[in-house]
């Protein structure tokens, strides 16, 4: 999924896809982006996925709480957001070229 | 402003709000109730894949080796966040940031650069940490 959601960012910013009038095409597929590998990386903190040796980071009681609600609420929470904005923008302006 | 509704067919222009909300979340929730009955009824077919997924745990996933590269070198973890988090708004801004009226990257030897030098230096600092 990674592989594709960058290859698709790398099209986009190849082909000046992004430029006018589709700039807010950009901002909520960039921002879903961010919150994937957020998403991915507060996972890698969770104790069932014990690399905590191998970063830097290390979760705390309290700590293991705010980043077990990240991951299962808040992130998706404001994924769905993003992504509802996206495609209506994406309906909206449409798409440049056919695929 | 330009009316991107001409030209298009009937259904191309069929509201996004309710009609394909409604129709994605009720395919949503129609998935996970498929996953979820299949948890509770075959618990055994789920098994094997529970297992899989626990042997590959503790590896961090390549796309993420880079961040990890970087949270090790900063040790101040407000400081890491506040990097991180500028450098995401960067992305996130390139749009308004790139004002050039050319569209293609490669007529655009600057803004090619910093996309390239980035994009080197994210595979530099993955390979540094795999290899580590």
């Amino acid at each position: 999924m990674i592989t594709l959601v960058f290859a698709h960012m790398l099209r986009i910013l190849f082909k000046g896809i992004y430029k006018k009038p589709r700039e807010l095409h950009w901002v909520p597929g960039a921002t879903l982006l961010v919150l994937t590998l957020t998403l991915c990386y507060t996972g890698t903190l969770l104790p069932a996925n014990n690399i905590l040796d191998q970063g830097s980071s290390t979760v705390s009681t309290r700590g293991f709480g705010v980043v077990y609600a990240l991951h299962i609420a808040c992130i998706p929470l404001l994924m769905s957001a993003f992504m509802g904005f996206h495609f209506m923008m994406v309906r909206r302006t449409g798409i440049s070229e056919p695929l | 402003m330009v009316d991107y509704s001409k030209g298009r067919s009937e259904e191309e222009l069929e509201p996004f709000f309710p009609n394909e909300i409604l129709r994605h979340t009720l395919l949503s929730f129609l998935l996970l109730s498929a996953i979820m009955l299949g948890v509770l009824f075959l618990p055994e077919s789920y098994m094997n894949t529970v297992e899989e997924s626990a042997s590959s745990v503790n590896k961090i996933p390549w796309f993420l080796l880079p961040f990890y590269y970087i949270s090790g070198l900063i040790n101040h973890k407000a400081l890491f966040l506040f990097i991180i988090t500028l450098y995401a708004m960067a992305f996130i801004s390139v749009p308004f940031l790139d004002r050039n009226s050319e569209r293609s990257l490669w007529n655009k030897p600057v803004f090619l650069l910093i996309v390239l030098v980035n994009l080197l230096m994210i595979l530099a600092l993955g390979i540094i940490k795999y290899i580590q």
